[in-house]
């Protein structure tokens, strides 16, 4: 039973579940305290220690059935060993299609191989038996790129939360940006309106203490007097900070980023009472300013407004647009406002680009660089690597990680 | 308690009809002495297993309400200021020397008299997701050991483990500090037989097969329609109240177009409603689902 466990939440781990060995030996007290044999009652311990988000609850169900069959004490095969036979399996039916050749899979699509549900392999499977090999124009790499798209797909659907788990709202708050369609745009304007509302009202509550007389701060007013015998000689003061953040936003709008571009531009301009000074830009090939008199506009004109710009749908040219930023903002850059740069990070020119950021983050106290691609992938992806590296980069790809991104600032 | 179907029974005893699914986190969470964290949308009970629990292990419920900008002084402990003024005050007369920092002065808030209770009380901190994130840290100390540290008085470890109920509405993510020092239960609305059971039980007068029809609607609408905020429990109760305050036999067009206002609450919610076929279809699916 044991090693079922230990197999069980390797399993989860690599689907990216995260278990602390504590966890597990919850886990272990907990079946001692029900019948092994009782499925249900099974499931819903595992699910009691090991789940702790409602957000991945249909994944690890799915994992939980795939992985348990009735007899919970039956052996199961080491992931390792499947893992190995069915990156095996595949490569073995592309031999009986008549294609002598293979497919080298990474370990990560190994990985997803064997998660992968049996119908959906019998699919694969079907796929390749179905596939003649051409005599004249070599079509294998076809078939390995549409082996590995799956493969794919199947890997980002276990990183990106799934749309329908956990209450309506709540989907709305983490569902990635790019998965919302037109009719989901009031119910997010709404989202965005009241996280942005408390941001607001949070930012307008900060109080600091003073020497001026403001508001009197009775609790420390006391505190302080206790020592001279409760004698209210040494007044506390404290009143509302007033020093609000001055912004900067450069917004990718190429064809990779149009389609995040309205939602940040909402939340900047749902949070702008509480920032002193914005200033915005669009770019792709280059950069262009946008003017700011689209407060109070809804995504749907937000994202007419950008389909209007020059630059809307074209090739990021991330370095040619810094160049010209760091150019106009010569005469008047102030070091203390936040520049963020919200991009996916694909651009040319990508050498030339990590030596502007450089430049750039020397110039300024606060450069954030908001990435839509999910964290994960960064490590996988050696240019976002390198960018991560010499930028503060945070994952922005939800109504969720805007409200964060804001609410450091604003705090 | 032997096992989790003996806390089912008593849970139904004191009126929260529940499934083995809800029972066993709990179960566990008891026997571990971990802190649950029930998460669910709103509406599903989950501030009410908190009660039943309370009322199950006959002892208090002590309540936190989280709301954004709690802090320590709200939720765990305060100086009696006014009081250790007087002390000062009155002790300069004579030479009797006061220390103001002890229990005296001390003002409890709910997690500390949680801590102190004699008897192992149910300790509901309710909506934890409306805390800022540096005091849902601050608990950590309080969910792991079961102990907090005053400066001035020391550490004060609990006397009984209080078996602490943690509730959120998922308005943002909890951090996994928290949820690894947790027992994890979620909490959906019951399927159609666990809320005719529901009806039954809390509503007087109402025959089992009228009971059925109710659950089945709400059933339809949480399920079938897209709605923005899904009835809660409470108003398929009120719903049914009202057919049994009527006098109501049966579920009729008239009837579900006068009083949808008790399970629908939001304009845009009764515009899907009628969108989606109305009175006349969720009558359809009663009929072909009961």
């Amino acid at each position: 039973m044991l090693k079922n466990v230990l197999f069980f939440v390797d399993l989860l781990r690599m689907q990216g579940f995260s278990i602390s060995t504590g966890e597990i030996e919850d886990l272990l007290k907990a079946l001692a305290m029900v019948n092994p044999q009782n499925k249900s009652e099974l499931k819903a311990v595992f699910q009691a220690t090991l789940l702790k988000s409602s957000g991945l609850k249909d994944s690890f169900s799915e994992i939980f059935d795939f992985y348990f069959t009735d007899d919970f004490l039956r052996p199961v095969p080491h992931p390792g060993v499947k893992r190995v036979d069915k990156a095996h399996r595949v490569n073995q039916a592309l031999k009986q299609a008549g294609i002598y050749r293979e497919i080298e899979f990474s370990t990560r699509e190994k990985e997803v191989l064997n998660s992968l549900p049996p119908e959906v392999l019998q699919k694969l499977y079907e796929k390749i038996k179905q596939f003649y090999p051409n005599q004249i124009v070599d079509s294998f790499p076809l078939l390995e790129k549409t082996i590995r798209g799956v493969l794919k797909y199947y890997q980002e659907r276990m990183v990106l939360p799934e749309a329908g788990v956990g209450g309506r709202r709540k989907d709305l708050f983490t569902a990635n940006l790019k998965d919302l369609s037109e009719r989901d745009y009031e119910r997010v304007e709404k989202l965005i309106k009241r996280y942005a509302g408390r941001l607001n009202a949070r930012a307008s509550r900060r109080l600091k203490e003073t020497r001026r007389k403001k508001y009197l701060n009775l609790r420390k007013t006391i505190r302080a007097n206790l020592s001279h015998g409760g004698v209210l000689f040494r007044l506390k003061y404290r009143e509302k900070k007033k020093n609000k953040p001055q912004i900067t936003l450069l917004v990718d709008v190429s064809a990779s980023m149009a389609i995040y571009a309205k939602f940040a531009l909402s939340f900047l301009f749902a949070v702008a009472r509480s920032l002193k000074k914005i200033e915005l830009y669009l770019f792709a090939e280059d950069l262009e300013a946008l003017p700011l008199k689209n407060y109070n506009k809804s995504l749907l004109d937000l994202k007419r407004l950008i389909e209007d710009s020059q630059q809307w749908g074209r090739g990021t040219n991330l370095n040619q647009a810094l160049k010209s930023y760091l150019n106009i903002a010569k005469t008047r850059r102030s070091l203390r406002r936040t520049l963020l740069i919200f991009s996916d990070g694909k651009t040319v020119q990508f050498a030339e680009t990590l030596g502007e950021l450089k430049k750039i983050c020397s110039q300024y106290r606060d450069v954030k660089f908001l990435n839509p691609v999910p964290a994960k992938k960064w490590q996988e992806d050696t240019l976002l690597k390198k960018l991560a590296q010499e930028v503060s980069m945070i994952e922005t790809n939800s109504v969720e990680h805007l409200q964060a991104v804001f609410s450091k600032i604003l705090s | 308690m032997e096992g989790y179907k003996e806390l089912i029974q008593k849970m139904e005893d004191a009126g929260y009809l529940t499934s083995a699914e809800t029972a066993i986190p709990v179960f566990l969470a008891l026997k571990l002495n971990k802190p649950i964290l029930v998460e669910g949308p709103p509406g599903v009970g989950k501030t009410e297993l908190a009660k039943v629990l309370a009322k199950v292990l006959n002892t208090e419920l002590i309540r936190l309400q989280c709301y954004e900008g709690l802090d320590e002084a709200k939720a765990l402990y305060e100086w009696n200021y006014h009081k250790q003024l007087i002390a000062i005050q009155s002790s300069k007369n004579n030479d009797d020397k006061t220390f103001v920092f002890s229990e005296e002065y001390l003002l409890e808030r709910p997690l500390l008299k949680a801590l102190r209770a004699q008897k192992k009380p149910v300790l509901l901190i309710d909506e934890i997701d409306k805390v800022d994130e540096e005091f849902e840290a601050f608990l950590f100390e309080l969910l792991s050991d079961f102990q907090v540290t005053i400066p001035e008085l020391g550490t004060i470890k609990a006397r009984e483990t209080p078996l602490v109920v943690l509730t959120s509405n998922g308005s943002r993510e909890l951090s996994d500090g928290l949820k690894r020092r947790a027992v994890y239960l979620y909490i959906d609305f019951p399927e159609v037989e666990l809320e005719t059971k529901i009806i039954l039980k809390k509503v007087s007068g109402i025959c089992k097969e009228l009971a059925e029809k109710v659950a089945t609607a709400v059933h339809f609408l949480r399920r079938e329609l897209d709605l923005y905020k899904p009835p809660a429990i409470s108003e398929t109760l009120d719903w049914a109240k009202t057919l049994a305050l009527l006098g109501e036999e049966r579920l009729t067009k008239e009837f579900i177009e006068n009083t949808i206002g008790f399970v629908l609450k939001n304009k845009e919610d009764i515009e899907t409603f009628y969108e989606k076929g109305g009175a006349n279809r969720l009558l359809q699916y009663i009929t072909e689902n009961t």
